[in-house]
């Protein structure tokens, strides 16, 4: 089991996650991105599950790469 | 819900002069400013309103119009409830819960009190079907006048299981079911100024004979009474509903029994189904094998077994027939 | 950093309550004793916002009214699958009274394709609702209608339509994400496994663990979509004006909504303040700032007007989440004396077209088992997004694995509470049988189905078990203000559980002042950042720091009142709002007093969470520890109608040390009543001729009124672990996980015949009868 922080992976800046644990380092930090089949996903660019190239909305999809992705600053 | 104009009636007169249109004539058609329909509790209206199901330009309110509130008993001409009576009121009447106990259960288990202060008897009886396919503005369905009943390969628990070969709906009211029991009669005024009577079979249409009306009425006409004979020495009678919660709701299944006892014998039987078919029905078999015979838990089975004879469950309620039988029995043997 | 020793209550009062030394920093407050001790913290004080909430005084989201405000209404597919040929908003724009209209697009102008029914595809904003609304109905789309599945069995068809059908293309700069889901080279609308969580991956041989079994149950559970029906829909009111964005919003995470909508507009996260006062429920669904955020923002930047966009029910219903179904496959294997010996899982679930249908984590840690692994896959289908739902996956993976344990407790002829008593090594859990098995009256439970007559009563029990998470970006404000007032502030939000009023106990205990000389400032992103209110972490998170600035405050304002009492401020304490030197009872000056003579005009401190004491900091801020439940049902099963009807249940629970022993309670009885209706009523009606939602409303979705709710005692057990400066953690999660399968297990007891399959409705109580 992998704990991915968006913040140092390849994730586009837009891939949000909502874990079934809650924020863990919350505040201001994005939520952690965990394998976890109970994890939600959504792109806050397409506001929903599929993300702005109709795709869907996938930490193993949205990576660099992908023709929406964005790069984080 | 789109703009529409209020009108208060001062008599039936003037309510039946001013409406256009019943709630089946612009059912599921794009706002008309033209078209004037009645509001009594407007329970039901609000509803169809706020799905977009029924657009009017202007709504007659007949709710203060006088003498439509009244309930009267003699021992010659039985019981004559107006229209405009709430649910609540009849609900706390103790002549209706010693003479007619029936009424008295399927009244109090309508609604929540809430409603049931704003309900009213005449509404409740013209009120549209709750079926989940007729409620949504987007299914065309056979009771809003298309060729469908979606519920017949869709979703159908809630939905009859006889007489349900074209519209699988179930009427709503489950007051009915206890009226029709007690082989109660609508009175009806039309806009020519007459009165007509029509006993509560004649009241409803089966989708068969027409697939947007679940009643008689036309637009120029009103509901001003129902009126049911005095009971006879001897009669009893009860009402079960079972709906998916005690709480609140729709029957899933809901029966009435009135049966003229002398001793333990039954002279006659009434046991009328709601939610079973798409109109409140008689069950002439249960009726037949309680006619005649001394009440006992044997006969109240073998009524519930009758009372489901030609049942033509859908493939997500056959559930409802064994309890159909169960509640039968159960209202019979509390009856008595 | 510099450390102390100190000692902290350990244990649970009554069992084996002692004490434990940590080493934690020197800026900790000493340890609090146990609640029986303490003055505020741990009572049933009344909540802040009571009266507001029952007068109507409370202002929710929805009550928003800004001068100039205009309101938006969401048009919404009415098709579960197409592609948008054309969308025209003419008529819309041109109604009298509407401001604004806007389209969902792509940065690039790309349409979205529509992937399910109530879809938001463009919004009107207007001088009214009942305007917004007519005018987004004359919204006209063109579509290219397509194929779709709403059922999870049919999606998993290799035939079925593709819910995700386009491809994932590569940038044209090149790079290459590796993988497609059109369906030629993925499992179509499955995917997955996810053969990990949390707590690890798979362990052991399934293989040798079953070789070793003596019994083996093998079953397949099933659970209906459930939604979340919050009081107060999703939703919120946005007035953008230059360079100052403010969100009104009814969430479960202000700072989430502020970072969304400051990515989403690319603009500094100064610039977007959110407030949320009070929120009407959330259960997990409420996290984001949604397609409704970003909405609201563009119709008010448009208008120059503040906008208020919230959802009505059915649309709460068809589009804002729920919690997910699953077809949950176990296998678990056991000997003799009672050991399990391999567990093996596997299972489907719909989240609709998102992920995150897992079953959770249930099976693989509530009981040791050497021997375990997980697969669990998720099915698109053409139906809106999923969301968290309290304690995502746990109540779904509970109801099978629960009845499989009871169903192995009686083929090993054992009860269910004893059985537990051997496979269940939690402390806590023990304390809660005994005690919740003596207040239910457990010893009345006979043998399955032996009741005679047509009206059975049954009896089951189920536990839990739910991480103890904190949250470490957690960071609270303390201010004394001279005239005598006491405040506490932090972005954390009250989605309706009763933080406000804990956090006013917490600094109220240690102040050593009454309640209600505190006035509670949160929700609110220009206070310092607190944390969501998910993953029950907001208690174990907040109110440590919450004291721990109120500690600082305190020693600040010793430090001065010392000098002017001519005393050593270590003498110095408060009680019952009176300051005074222990040494000298003589020397005392009343805590107002202190105040209007402090040297500024405010002394202000902050705090931040700290990692849990003695070294217990896990990876991710996991806290040690967990937080077990053991709750009990009664029933009565009508076995001609098939009726169940829920008579009683116990609950017992821990949640570290309770703060509020009411709110406590208030939440359990809010779980429980959600857990019983995941176990009879609620379930979403989707027609798989049209992919509509049939019962979306709160008529013939059946939640349970009053008449349906059962009578619930709940015991709250105090288990302290000295992990904090309160000690405290959440219940929210805890209090909805076990109730479900305590009521599934006593229909069981109640009829002799196991249902797999909730809601456990006339329906499926009749077939498991053979009465259909």
């Amino acid at each position: 089991m992998k704990k991915v922080n968006p913040i140092d992976a390849k994730f586009c800046r837009f891939l949000k996650a909502k874990n079934p644990f809650g924020t863990l380092e919350g505040g201001d930090n994005d939520w952690y991105v965990l394998e976890d089949s109970n994890t939600i996903y959504w792109c806050v660019k397409s506001n929903g599950a599929g993300g702005p190239d109709n795709g869907p909305v996938d930490p193993r999809l949205c990576i660099s790469g992908r023709r929406c992705y964005k790069q984080r600053d | 819900m789109n703009k529409f104009s209020w009108y208060e009636a001062k008599s039936v007169e003037d309510a039946l002069d001013k409406v256009n249109a019943t709630a089946s004539d612009i059912l599921g058609k794009r706002p008309n400013e033209s078209s004037v329909i009645f509001k009594a509790g407007g329970i039901d209206l609000m509803d169809l309103m706020k799905e977009g199901l029924v657009n009017p330009g202007t709504i007659v309110n007949i709710k203060k119009i006088p003498d439509l509130d009244k309930i009267e008993f003699d021992e010659k001409n039985g019981l004559r409830i107006g229209a405009n009576v709430n649910l609540a009121t009849l609900e706390g009447n103790s002549l209706i819960k010693d003479k007619y106990l029936a009424l008295h259960l399927a009244v109090g288990h309508a609604g929540t009190p809430q409603l049931r202060n704003s309900a009213t008897l005449g509404g409740n009886l013209a009120q549209r079907t709750r079926c989940w396919y007729f409620r949504s503005l987007e299914h065309q369905c056979f009771r809003k006048g298309s060729g469908t009943c979606f519920a017949q390969k869709g979703e159908n628990e809630f939905h009859a299981i006889m007489k349900n070969e074209t519209c699988a709906s179930v009427h709503s009211s489950s007051v009915s079911t206890a009226l029709m029991a007690f082989n109660a009669s609508v009175e009806i005024a039309t806009s020519d100024g007459k009165k007509r009577k029509v006993r509560m079979e004649e009241f409803f249409v089966h989708p068969e004979v027409d697939s947007r009306s679940e009643n008689i009425l036309n637009s120029n006409e009103l509901i001003t009474a129902v009126v049911i004979p005095a009971p006879k020495a001897g009669t009893k009678s009860y009402y079960i509903k079972q709906g998916a919660r005690e709480s609140h709701d729709w029957a899933m299944a809901d029966v009435a029994v009135v049966m003229e006892m002398s001793g333990s014998n039954c002279s006659k039987a009434e046991v009328v189904l709601g939610a079973a078919a798409p109109i409140p029905i008689r069950s002439k078999e249960a009726n037949g094998v309680l006619t005649g015979k001394s009440i006992n838990e044997t006969v109240a089975i073998a009524a519930g077994e009758a009372s489901m004879k030609g049942a033509t469950p859908l493939s997500g309620n056959a559930y409802k027939v064994p309890i159909f039988k169960t509640i039968v029995k159960r209202a019979i043997l509390k009856s008595v | 950093m510099d450390t102390k020793k100190i000692k902290l209550p350990y244990g649970i009062p009554g069992h084996n309550l002692g004490e434990i030394e940590r080493d934690i920093p020197v800026t900790e407050p000493p340890a609090w004793p146990i609640n029986e001790k303490l003055k505020v913290v741990g009572k049933p004080v009344k909540r802040y916002d009571a009266l507001a909430k029952v007068t109507g005084k409370a202002k929710f989201t929805a009550d928003m009214q800004l001068s100039g405000m205009l309101y938006a209404k969401f048009f919404r597919s009415n098709t579960p699958k197409a592609k948008i040929k054309s969308i025209n908003t003419n008529k819309a724009k041109d109604f009298p009274g509407v401001y604004a209209v806007e389209v969902m697009k792509s940065d690039e102008g790309e349409l979205p394709e529509v992937k399910f029914v109530g879809q938001p595809l463009a919004a009107v904003a207007a001088s009214s609702l009942a305007i917004a609304e007519e005018a987004a109905k004359l919204i006209e789309v063109e579509y290219d209608y397509e194929d779709f599945v709403v059922d999870v069995e049919e999606a998993q068809r290799s035939e079925a339509p593709i819910v995700h059908a386009v491809a994932i293309s590569a940038q044209t700069d090149g790079g290459d994400v590796g993988v497609t889901h059109d369906g030629s080279q993925t499992n179509g609308n499955i995917v997955g496994p996810s053969t990990g969580s949390f707590f690890g991956g798979p362990r052991g041989s399934l293989d040798e663990g079953f070789k070793e079994a003596d019994i083996i149950v093998e079953r397949v559970y099933r659970t209906q979509v459930h939604t979340h029906v919050p009081l107060e829909t999703h939703g919120v009111v946005v007035d953008w004006k230059p360079g100052n964005m403010t969100v009104y919003a009814s969430t479960q995470s202000t700072a989430g909504v502020r970072n969304e909508m400051a990515e989403y507009f690319g603009i500094s996260k100064s610039e977007v303040r959110v407030i949320s006062e009070f929120t009407g429920g959330g259960f997990g669904a409420k996290h984001s700032a949604g397609v409704f955020g970003p909405m609201a923002a563009k119709l008010s930047k448009a208008t120059g007007r503040p906008v208020w966009l919230m959802l009505d029910r059915k649309e709460e219903h068809m589009a804002e989440g729920y919690r997910p179904n699953s077809i949950h496959y176990l296998k678990i294997g056991a000997k003799k004396n009672g050991n399990l010996t391999a567990i093996q899982q596997r299972s489907h679930g719909t989240a609709g077209i998102a992920l995150g249908a897992g079953v959770g984590r249930i099976a693989q840690v509530l009981y040791e088992c050497p021997n375990f692994s997980t697969e669990q896959y998720d099915v698109y289908t053409n139906a809106g997004p999923g969301a968290a739902w309290r304690a995502p996956g746990n109540a779904q993976g509970a109801f099978g694995f629960e009845q499989a344990i009871d169903e192995i407790a009686e083929k090993l002829g054992m009860d269910p509470v004893s059985y537990r008593d051997i496979i269940d090594k939690s402390e806590i859990r023990k304390v809660e049988r005994q005690q919740g098995a003596e207040k239910f009256g457990w010893s009345r439970r006979k043998a399955a189905g032996s009741d005679s007559g047509a009206i059975k009563k049954g009896f089951g029990m189920a536990q839990s078990t739910w991480p103890r998470f904190v949250t470490l970006d957690s960071t609270a404000e303390v201010r004394l203000m001279q005239g005598g007032a006491v405040e506490i502030r932090s972005s954390v939000q009250d989605m309706g559980t009763g933080t406000k009023t804990i956090l006013g106990q917490v600094v109220a205990e240690e102040l050593g002042i009454p309640v209600d000389y505190v006035t509670v400032l949160i929700g609110d992103t220009y206070f310092p950042a607190g944390p969501a209110s998910g993953g029950s972490v907001a208690t174990g998170s907040i109110t440590p720091p919450a004291r721990n600035a109120a500690y600082k405050a305190k020693l600040e304002l010793l430090e001065q009142v010392a000098k002017k009492l001519k005393s050593d401020p270590a003498n110095l304490t408060i009680e019952d709002a009176k300051i005074f030197d222990k040494t000298d009872g003589s020397k005392a000056i009343s805590f107002k007093d202190a105040l209007q003579g402090m040297r500024t005009s405010q002394i202000i401190t902050n705090a931040s969470r700290s990692d849990d004491y003695g070294g217990f900091k896990q990876e991710w801020g996991l806290a040690y520890g967990d937080l077990g439940s053991v709750q009990f049902a009664e029933v009565t099963v009508d076995t001609e109608t098939g009726f169940v009807k829920v008579d009683k249940i116990v609950a017992a629970h821990s949640c570290g040390r309770p703060l509020n022993i009411a709110h406590v309670k208030s939440q359990i009885n809010g779980g429980v009543i959600q857990g019983l209706s995941f176990a009879l009523y609620e379930y979403r009606v989707m027609d798989k001729q049209t992919g509509f939602m049939m019962n979306a409303n709160v008529d013939q979705y059946k939640l349970p009124y009053s008449m349906e709710i059962p009578e619930i005692e709940s015991i709250v057990i105090e288990d302290y672990s000295g992990t904090s400066s309160t000690d405290a953690y959440g219940i929210g999660e805890p209090a909805n996980i076990a109730t479900a399968v305590a009521i599934a297990n006593a229909v069981y007891n109640a009829i002799g015949v196991r249902i797999y399959e909730i809601p456990i409705t006339p329906d499926k109580v009749l077939k498991a009868l053979n009465k259909i």
